[in-house]
């Protein structure tokens, strides 16, 4: 009796662990997406912020840019909770299979958090309630809590940090510092364009790389993974 | 549930919510005649819905996990913490 029991508890495990493995390749692709569409995002939002800088700009190519600007990011904050909510039930899967890499979550309610702190840091600034200058660090460290979400979101989908994720994580990182101690230092923020940039081709760069990972991975299965289906 | 395939299938949409058939062969190595008949088994069951979409690519069968599919995953999420 107690034989049976194991063998249904292996196999149930199994499949648990077969279904992870091949999710690892779906996760890697929506992170593909993920890091494509905030690119996007993120370019969109500078050629704005640059084009709006530039003196006698019509209010319908402004209008135009905003509401590319908009869309743009809101096709991205809705591809972020699809992300996000894979991770947070991949996670919890392979916790269930006990496959968790001593990582523990830090739950779906940090998520709600960040919205929060978002929404406060658009509020704060939006009525100037702050200084230029305080504004600038107040959303630079908004925006380090952010990289780190990311950092941790990534860490729990794949147990370790891939290399695509580091790259993500850094170059956003040194784009929020840069910008924004330029920022403090200059006065204005003339090179932020270019500064951004560099997240940007980051984030591609993080996104091809992705794609082609979840390829390679997916290929280099042995057919023995994908045995016992039927 | 009585077969591997389909508590595969039931994982992966409880996982990512919907993917297409296309998606789920790759999960699944089975081949497509097979797999449309755990799809209907799954359906008849009430645990999942297929239904096609239009993409720029073209028409897909997309198939969705429903709320009786998530409970069923919650129970198999349960039977797996008891186990372990």
């Amino acid at each position: 009796m107690n034989g049976k029991a194991e063998d249904i508890s292996e196999h149930l495990k199994k499949i648990g662990k077969t279904a992870v493995r091949f999710d690892f390749y779906l996760m890697k692709r929506a992170f593909g997406m993920y890091y494509a569409t905030w690119a996007a995002a993120i370019f969109t939002l500078m050629v704005l912020s640059y084009i709006s800088n530039i003196p006698g700009q019509s209010n319908t190519t402004l209008t135009f840019y905003v509401l590319l600007n908009i869309g743009v990011i809101i096709v991205a904050v809705d591809y972020t909770q699809i992300v996000f909510r894979k991770a947070f039930m991949l996670f919890r899967l392979e916790s269930d299979l006990q496959m968790q890499f001593s990582l523990k979550s830090f739950g779906k309610n940090a998520g709600i958090g960040l919205m929060i702190l978002i929404f406060a840091m658009f509020v704060i600034i939006g009525i100037n309630l702050v200084s230029p200058d305080e504004s600038t660090v107040l959303s630079m460290i908004i925006l380090w809590i952010v990289d780190f979400y990311i950092y941790m979101t990534v860490r729990m989908s794949f147990g370790k940090i891939p290399p695509e994720g580091i790259l993500a994580v850094a170059t956003f990182a040194f784009s929020n510092t840069a910008s924004s101690i330029l920022f403090l230092q200059t006065g204005n923020n003339n090179s932020t364009f270019q500064i951004w940039m560099v997240t940007v081709i980051g984030w591609i760069i993080s996104s091809l790389y992705s794609f082609y990972n979840a390829r390679k991975m997916y290929s280099l299965e042995d057919d023995n993974s994908r045995g016992g289906i039927n | 549930m009585k077969s591997t395939a389909r508590l595969m299938i039931i994982i992966s949409l409880a996982l990512n919510r919907k993917l297409t058939f296309t998606d789920l062969l790759t999960i699944t190595s089975l081949g497509k005649g097979s797999l449309s008949n755990h799809l209907d088994k799954l359906r008849e069951g009430g645990l999942i819905k297929i239904k096609t979409v239009f993409s720029p690519i073209g028409p897909r069968v997309m198939v969705e996990i429903t709320e009786e599919g998530m409970s069923a995953y919650e129970n198999y999420s349960k039977i797996l913490k008891k186990l372990l």
